[in-house]
């Protein structure tokens, strides 16, 4: 009978075998690399609490990375087009040596300016849990700037888009308002806006709290 | 030493040899940052658990030994 092998078929979905968890896993590290993450399991912060689930995690749309890695590209061809400026500017007189320093010195830099502004996109987040919201921050080297809020704090979510590129590519600014003493988050350049909007306010739903004016 | 002495000593010194204590500066430099880069890798891995954290890692630990490894050969060739 046909049920019967959708009953089966049912229960392999919902017990996945070693080897799906462990395509799971390696799957994991390339989807973790997406900017907008729903209930993703394998990732954890700080401040968790234990029965805390990460329902989104957003980061900045991958289109916002474009200048950067524009810049990365025509930095790491740069040294390609040296020969052609050799003999307007005297190059021929810089020893071998310099040379090749000056050269290897040009790609450390080349990567340090590629992991700098990977690092700075991958892990500025935001993240909203079943219980708050939280908007992880690191500027410069060693300072990082981590705000949450409750979900019973928050008075109102929307969210705005504009332009070119945030229509063509699906992404916008969020705005969350909070009860005075706490900070008001924005969520800015994530994917799908209105989703996330969505997400929050169902959330909120959940908990039986009522967004300001709305009436239930 | 005459002042003398120590002038002409100083004139003697090429541009290269100038460009050299500014290269060393400026790796010696470089290394110091490789180095906060393992921690602010590590600082920002503490912060969020995601999966790609010890390749980056890895990453930055290679980054800073081969800054080392620069600053090591710009020393010797140069």
């Amino acid at each position: 009978m046909p049920d019967v092998f959708v009953a089966k078929e049912k229960e392999r979905q919902l017990k996945p075998t070693i080897q799906d968890e462990r395509k799971g896993s390696f799957l994991s590290g390339f989807k973790s690399l997406s900017a907008f993450l729903e209930q993703p399991k394998w990732v954890t912060f700080e401040t968790q609490n234990s029965d805390e689930e990460i329902i989104l995690l957003l980061r900045k749309h991958v289109i916002t990375n474009f200048l950067w890695l524009t810049l990365a590209v025509l930095l790491f061809f740069a040294p390609f087009f040296i020969p052609f400026f050799t003999p307007i500017f005297n190059l021929h007189s810089i020893p071998l040596r310099f040379q090749f320093i000056g050269l290897t010195l040009w790609y450390l830099f080349t990567f340090s300016f590629v992991f700098q502004n990977f690092l700075n996109w991958y892990y500025n987040v935001y993240i909203v849990t079943n219980r708050r919201v939280i908007d992880v921050d690191f500027f410069s080297l060693l300072y990082k700037h981590i705000s949450d809020a409750p979900l019973e704090r928050i008075q109102d979510v929307s969210y705005s888009m504009g332009g070119v590129p945030s229509a063509f590519f699906d992404y916008g600014n969020v705005f969350i308002q909070t009860a005075a003493e706490v900070p008001n988050f924005e969520f800015l350049a994530v994917p799908s806006p209105d989703r996330v909007v969505k997400t929050i306010t169902q959330l909120m739903e959940e908990r039986g709290i009522v967004l300001k004016g709305k009436t239930t | 030493m005459s002042f003398d002495e120590i002038f002409t000593g100083l004139l003697r010194i090429q541009l290269w040899d100038i460009v050299k204590i500014l290269l060393e500066i400026g790796l010696l430099i470089y290394v110091i940052f490789a180095l906060i880069v393992i921690r602010q890798v590590d600082l920002m891995g503490h912060v969020i658990g995601i999966k790609l954290t010890p390749i980056l890692r890895l990453l930055a630990v290679v980054h800073f030994f081969v800054s080392i490894g620069i600053f090591l050969l710009a020393l010797f060739i140069l």
